[in-house]
C-alpha cells in the first residue's frame, strides 16, 4: 500500500510544497476519508522519494516554534510524475479494455483459474 | 477521562523515544513523527477533544511501533549504516582536537600563573581552586550527555559535510596551533612541569583528582552507553557491571595513593585520609545498592586492596610491619564504615519520603 503513495504524493506536491501531516490530510479530504493507511507510513515513502531526488526536504520553523520538514517537487520528480501518470494511464485504460471484453461462454471463467 | 497531569509533550517525547529505542528511525525522523503528533493532536483537541484524548487518537492513527519501525527500516538501514563513517571521523577529530586544545590552554594557563605568582600560596590558591572548578565542570557537563549526542547526531544527520569540516578544521588547527604554542612558550611542558614546578601539595592533590576525574568521566560514559535513563549517580551505580566495578576500584584506589603528596609524616592522619577515601567510595555504592552490596563491594575493593597490600609490602622497609598492618586497617575500616554510613543514611532518606 506504501507504496502505491507515491504519485499520489507527487501530485498533490505538483500544486505546492508541503509538510507530512498536511498532506495526509489532503489525501484524506480526496479520498473522502476511505484512504486507510497508517499515517506514519507516509513518513518512509517520503524519504524514499527525497533519496531518489524525486522531492527535497527543507526544515522549517512553523509559528509554534515546532519544526516541521517541508517538502517540495524537484524537476526530477515532475518527469517522473509524468511518466508515471502516462504509465497509470495506459495501464488502466488496458484494464478496461480487458474489462469490457466479452466474458467466456464456454466455460464458468470463475473455476479455471 | 480528563486527566489533570496529562502532558502532551511528556506523552509524545515518550512515544516517539519507545519507536526510537528499537533503532531504525534517525532523529530527524524522530523530530518528524513528533511534528506530526504535534499537527494531529492539535487538530483534534479544536473538534473539542482533551490533550490526552487527542494525543491517544492521534498516535492510533500514526500506526503502531512495529509497523512504523518495519517500514522505516527499509528505508533506513543503509542511511544509518552509511553514517558510521562520518560518526567515526567526526569522532576521531573531536576526541583528538578537543582534549589537546583544552590541554594546551591549561597549560598556557599555568605557565602565566607560574610567571606571575611563582610559588606563592597566590598561586596555589589560584590553581587549586582551578582544579575544583575544572573537576566539578566535567562531572557536571556529564549530565548533558544525551543532549551532545543528541546534537552530533543531529549535525551528521542534516549538515554532513558541513559538520566534517568544522571537525577536520579543529585537527587543522590543533597541528598549526601546537607549532605556534611551542615556538611562543619554549618552556611549555604541557601538563607535568608545572605542577611540580608549583611544589605544593594541594595543587598536586587536586591534580591527580582531577586527572581521575577525567578517567571516571570516560569510565561514566563508556558503561553509560547501555543505559536509557539520564545519566545520573544512581543510574551508574545502581547494580553495577563488574568491569565498571574493577575501573571504580582502582580510581578509587589511585585516589586514596593520590593523598601521599601531602606527605603526613604523622602515620594515623596518613592512614585516617587515605580511608577516609575509601570510604567515600564503599558509600556511594552501598547507598545505591542497598541489596547484594557485599559481592559489589569485594568485585570492587578486593582487586585494589591486593594490589596496594603487594605494593606496600614489596616498599616495606625493613622493621616497618606496623604501618603495613595499619594501612590495610585502615583500608578496611574506611570500607566497613562507608558501608554503615551508607545504611544509617539511606534509611534515613528512605524515612523522610
Amino acid at each position: 500500500m506504501a507504496s502505491s503513495l507515491a504519485p499520489l504524493v507527487l501530485l498533490i506536491l505538483r500544486r505546492q510544497e508541503s509538510y507530512g501531516y498536511q498532506i495526509i490530510q489532503e489525501l484524506k479530504e480526496k479520498t473522502g476519508g476511505e484512504l486507510q493507511v497508517a499515517e506514519g507510513t507516509l513518513y518512509p515513502v517520503l524519504k524514499k522519494m527525497e533519496a531518489k531526488g524525486w522531492i527535497e526536504g527543507d526544515w522549517k520553523k512553523a509559528d509554534s516554534g515546532r519544526e516541521r520538514r517541508y517538502y517540495a517537487l524537484t524537476d526530477k520528480g515532475g518527469q517522473e510524475l509524468d511518466a508515471q501518470f502516462s504509465q497509470l494511464n495506459y495501464i488502466n485504460d488496458l484494464i478496461h479494455k480487458l474489462w469490457n471484453l466479452p466474458t467466456s461462454t464456454s466455460s464458468n471463467p470463475s473455476t479455471t483459474i | 477521562m480528563e486527566s489533570t497531569n496529562f502532558n502532551l509533550e511528556q506523552s509524545i517525547h515518550d512515544y516517539i523515544s519507545v519507536i526510537s529505542n528499537r533503532g531504525s528511525i534517525t532523529s530527524a525522523d524522530a523530530t518528524e513523527l513528533s511534528a506530526h503528533i504535534f499537527d494531529a493532536a492539535e487538530a483534534l483537541s479544536r473538534q473539542g477533544l482533551s490533550e490526552e484524548e487527542a494525543f491517544i487518537i492521534a498516535t492510533k492513527r500514526l500506526g503502531t511501533e512495529e509497523v512504523l519501525t518495519e517500514e522505516y527500516s527499509k528505508v533506513n538501514t543503509s542511511v544509518k549504516t552509511n553514517y558510521v563513517w562520518a560518526y567515526l571521523m567526526a569522532g576521531f577529530s573531536l576526541f583528538y582536537a578537543l582534549p589537546a586544545i583544552v590541554f594546551s590552554a591549561v597549560a598556557v594557563f599555568y605557565f602565566f600563573i607560574y610567571q606571575t605568582y611563582q610559588t606563592s600560596s597566590s598561586a596555589v590558591f589560584i590553581v587549586t581552586s582551578f582544579h575544583i572548578l575544572f573537576m566539578a565542570s566535567v562531572w557536571y557537563l556529564l549530565k548533558f550527555k544525551r543532549s551532545v549526542s543528541y546534537f552530533i547526531e543531529r549535525q551528521i544527520e542534516r549538515n554532513t559535510i558541513p559538520f566534517l569540516i568544522v571537525c577536520f578544521s579543529l585537527l587543522g588547527f590543533v597541528f598549526v596551533g601546537k607549532g605556534v604554542l611551542y615556538k611562543a612558550f619554549p618552556g611549555l611542558s604541557v601538563l607535568y612541569f608545572p605542577v611540580y614546578a608549583f611544589d605544593s601539595r594541594w595543587i598536586e592533590f587536586t591534580f591527580y583528582a582531577t586527572v581521575l576525574s577525567l578517567l571516571g568521566v570516560v569510565v561514566s560514559l563508556v558503561f553509560s552507553v547501555n543505559k536509557l535513563e539520564v545519566l545520573t549517580p544512581r543510574t551508574l551505580l545502581e547494580k553495577p557491571a563488574t568491569l565498571f566495578l574493577l575501573a571504580f576500584g582502582l580510581i578509587t584506589e589511585f585516589l586514596a595513593a593520590s593523598t601521599r603528596t601531602f606527605h603526613i609524616n604523622e602515620l594515623l592522619y596518613r592512614d585516617l585520609i587515605f580511608g577516609l577515601v575509601y570510604s567515600i567510595a564503599a558509600f556511594s555504592i552501598v547507598y545505591y545498592n542497598r541489596a547484594s552490596n557485599s559481592k559489589y563491594l569485594m568485585t570492587a575493593f578486593l582487586p585494589v586492596f591486593l594490589l596496594e597490600m603487594g605494593g606496600s609490602y614489596i616498599l616495606l622497609e625493613k622493621g616497618d610491619g606496623y604501618s603495613f598492618v595499619s594501612h590495610a586497617l585502615a583500608i578496611i575500616l574506611g570500607i566497613a564504615a562507608g558501608r554503615f554510613l551508607a545504611g544509617k543514611v539511606a534509611r534515613y532518606v528512605a524515612s523522610i519520603a
